[in-house]
């Protein structure tokens, strides 16, 4: 790729590169940093990038490894993630999904708390939930740009989600702004330690 | 529920499921789970339009940043590829070094000759005279007149390196001339730029004007400080990545232009 194309393609996207770096990395004094270590790293490698791929996925797939290593993670061998979350997953299902009556209401009081509860999942799980929301990606398109397979993506997906309604709705019920069949799984203080941990 | 359904489940909330899969997906729906699935849903959809709203966009500090720091590393590997070739045809090497020793040669003389105190007109009569400036039939072209003179001034001194090359060859005195008239011209454009939409080429001919004004007032022709703090400010800001990206959104308005009539011809066709 010619210099002023890759320049041209980075000033068009780079809005959205930046939102996903600054929603995906846990120390916000990084942010810059990180961002621009991934453009100066794709210009590098600009050689590599194929004329027929997808441009966008390729900084993507870039920008993710950048915040893994800004997030001091690694990705586990998608072998460990299915193993575990086909346990974790398994008592999920034991038990009812607690329910926001109004989470119109919640999330526009409350929008850092979305936020925060965002911050506080793993850096593949926030990873999968940006592509999927703020790239607007497919689980297939996800895995490409993860290098995960797609099963992963979604138990990755699953997970965080189930994560992140659970802390929203311990919020909910803690501020009184409603929910109904709420049921406690048996580990969900494991869970909280877990994703602290993370 | 096992894991399968799980995920399928969320899949479906996702839009993910298709055909046949979405259709028995839906028809073994109970009433219960659909309610869930809704509220779900919602809550989903609450996360989602949250997160995208709270996404900043990138500072622009931040941009000039890195696409000065891309500039520089564009030029340099300009640079660096002919001469790593050339490190492994020697006998290209010998008669690549004549010929920029005859290039320079030439230039150094043309240089002497433009300077020269029998000259009669100035670079700054040339360059805003009224006549040339009728010539330019509109702002946009004064525009990209001033910033292509700005560029070529700039080149100049960026590529300026005190180690090895004579501050005789900067021409200084040459330089603050054309500066001085850029400086005007710099000054008209910004007033004239007035459209929201124009706003980077404001900023950009904002800071030009900055960098011309400070090198109009050199004193010393041999000044390298002085000379080095220019390179440095016109490094920091991106000035010339900021011209090229303007000169390169020109050129492609243009031939997008140019391709609108073109069309409408096939069409008639």
């Amino acid at each position: 790729m010619k210099d002023t194309e890759f320049m041209k393609r980075i000033e068009k996207y780079r809005h959205e590169f930046y939102a996903f770096v600054q929603r995906n990395v846990w120390n916000q004094s990084d942010v810059e940093d990180v961002f621009s270590s991934a453009v100066l790293a794709a210009y590098e490698s600009r050689r590599n990038f194929r004329p027929q791929s997808n441009f966008r996925a390729w900084m993507y797939r870039i920008l993710v490894n950048k915040c893994f290593i800004a997030n001091r993670e690694k990705r586990e061998a998608s072998a460990d993630i299915d193993a575990l979350d086909a346990q974790w997953l398994a008592d999920q299902s034991k038990t009812s999904n607690p329910i926001i009556e109004d989470p119109e209401r919640l999330v526009h009081e409350c929008p850092d708390e979305v936020l925060q509860a965002l911050s506080r999942l793993r850096t593949i799980e926030r990873s999968c939930l940006l592509l999927l929301s703020l790239g607007a990606y497919s689980y297939s398109e996800i895995a490409e740009i993860v290098g995960i397979p797609v099963t992963s993506v979604t138990t990755h997906l699953a997970r965080g989600r189930a994560k992140l309604r659970r802390w929203l709705t311990d919020y909910a019920k803690e501020y009184g702004l409603g929910c109904r069949a709420i049921v406690d799984s048996p580990d969900r203080s494991e869970e909280m330690k877990g994703s602290n941990d993370g | 529920m096992d894991r399968g359904d799980i995920l399928k489940r969320m899949a479906y909330i996702d839009g993910q499921l298709d055909g046949d899969e979405l259709k028995e997906f839906e028809r073994e729906l109970g009433e219960d789970e659909r309610q869930a699935i809704v509220a779900e849903k919602r809550l989903d959809t609450c996360i989602i339009e949250t997160i995208k709203q709270a996404a900043e966009t990138c500072p622009e500090p931040l941009w000039d940043r890195v696409a000065s720091d891309l500039q520089g590393r564009s030029s340099w590997d300009r640079l660096a590829l002919p001469l790593s070739w050339l490190r492994w045809k020697p006998g290209l090497g010998l008669a690549a070094a004549v010929a920029l020793v005859t290039v320079g040669i030439f230039f150094g003389k043309w240089i002497w000759t433009q300077d020269s105190p029998s000259r009669p007109a100035s670079d700054s009569t040339v360059l805003v005279s009224p006549q040339a400036s009728k010539q330019l039939a509109s702002l946009e072209e004064r525009t990209e007149h001033c910033l292509q003179k700005s560029k070529v001034l700039l080149l100049a001194l960026v590529n300026f390196d005190p180690q090895t090359d004579d501050a005789m060859t900067l021409n200084l005195p040459y330089q603050r001339r054309i500066s001085e008239a850029l400086v005007q011209e710099a000054s008209y454009l910004k007033s004239e730029l007035s459209d929201p939409a124009e706003r980077r080429l404001q900023d950009l001919i904002g800071d030009l004007e900055v960098i011309l004004l400070q090198i109009a007032n050199m004193e010393d022709e041999y000044d390298l400080e002085a000379v080095e703090m220019l390179r440095s400010g016109v490094n920091k800001r991106g000035i010339l990545f900021r011209i090229d990206l303007s000169q390169m959104s020109r050129r492609m308005q243009d031939a997008f232009q140019d391709e609108i009539p073109k069309a409408k011809n096939s069409s008639q066709i």
